[in-house]
């Protein structure tokens, strides 16, 4: 009885597999995807540098405090003397720094300029599409 | 037919109905099951990618299997398996204070009321536990 239900599971399984890769496809394959500038990266090699990074959210307060990536500290132009001491608290050498915006604002690359000028930090990038990449937009 | 058939019927219908629904009101809208799935916060983006496009279709097929009483064994393991899962990750949204979407029903329900969630998950379970032990007792 058990081997049949396995069976049968396997059997659901792949009928559900077969429009889930053609609907999969759709949603990946056929998405314009724009160009990785100098200095991005994308959220998958962002995500893959697990604690060895920081995240940084580089859009005005406010939408920082209706939504952020877990963990992400606040640092934006606007408010950055006030911001940059708590930045430095829970930065480490060792850590690269990510910086998010929104797609296609210039908030992120220019936090990023300014801690890689600024504060002299090599390992500072912008993540590619942003807030939005990481909703999955 | 009597009324413990009828019964058997009306649940098998409505848990398969259910499922089913619940399926192709995400599939309408994939890229939101995505945000939604991600917002919980249990999965890398590649794995809630893989997760957003499989699960409704699994609901799909689980759903008319249920309904059609086709592949009936694998089909009500596997909406136990999908319950116990939902139960999991709503549960462990609300004890972490996470304020989300479930996205258990796409854009139809767009505010999580945790304890009805669970509520609704538990009844679909204990008709799910019940289907297999009369399935088993046929046996």
């Amino acid at each position: 009885m058990i081997g049949r239900i396995v069976r049968e599971v396997l059997l659901l399984c792949a009928l559900a597999a077969a429009p889930a890769a053609i609907t999969g496809y759709r949603e990946l394959k056929l998405r314009p995807q724009t160009p990785l500038a100098s200095g991005e990266v994308m959220l998958g090699d962002a995500q893959a540098w697990g604690d060895k990074a920081i995240w940084v959210d580089a859009r005005p307060a406010p939408k920082f405090e209706r939504k952020h990536i877990p963990g992400a500290l606040s640092l934006n132009a606007e408010t950055w003397d006030a911001q940059v001491a708590r930045f430095l608290d829970a930065w480490d050498p060792e850590m690269r720094v990510i910086v998010y915006g929104e797609r296609g604002d210039d908030a992120a690359p220019t936090v990023a300029l300014r801690l890689r000028e600024e504060l002299k930090i090599p390992e500072v990038w912008v993540l590619h599409d942003g807030l939005d990449a990481w909703e999955g937009r | 037919m009597n009324p413990a058939r009828i019964f058997e019927l009306t649940l098998r219908l409505l848990l398969g109905g259910l499922l089913a629904y619940a399926g192709i009101v995400k599939v309408a809208d994939i890229e939101q099951f995505f945000r939604d799935v991600h917002a919980f916060n249990l999965t890398r983006w590649d794995v809630s990618m893989i997760l957003a496009v499989f699960l409704p279709w699994l609901e799909i097929v689980t759903g008319f299997a249920l309904i059609a009483r086709t592949f009936y064994r694998g089909a009500v393991a596997l909406s136990g398996v999908m319950t116990v899962v939902f139960i999991g990750a709503i549960a462990s949204a609300w004890w972490r204070g996470i304020d989300l979407t479930c996205g258990c029903f796409g854009r139809a329900v767009n505010q999580t009321d945790f304890p009805r969630h669970l509520a609704l998950n538990g009844a679909m379970l204990a008709a799910v536990v019940w289907l297999a032990w009369l399935e088993r007792r046929r046996a």
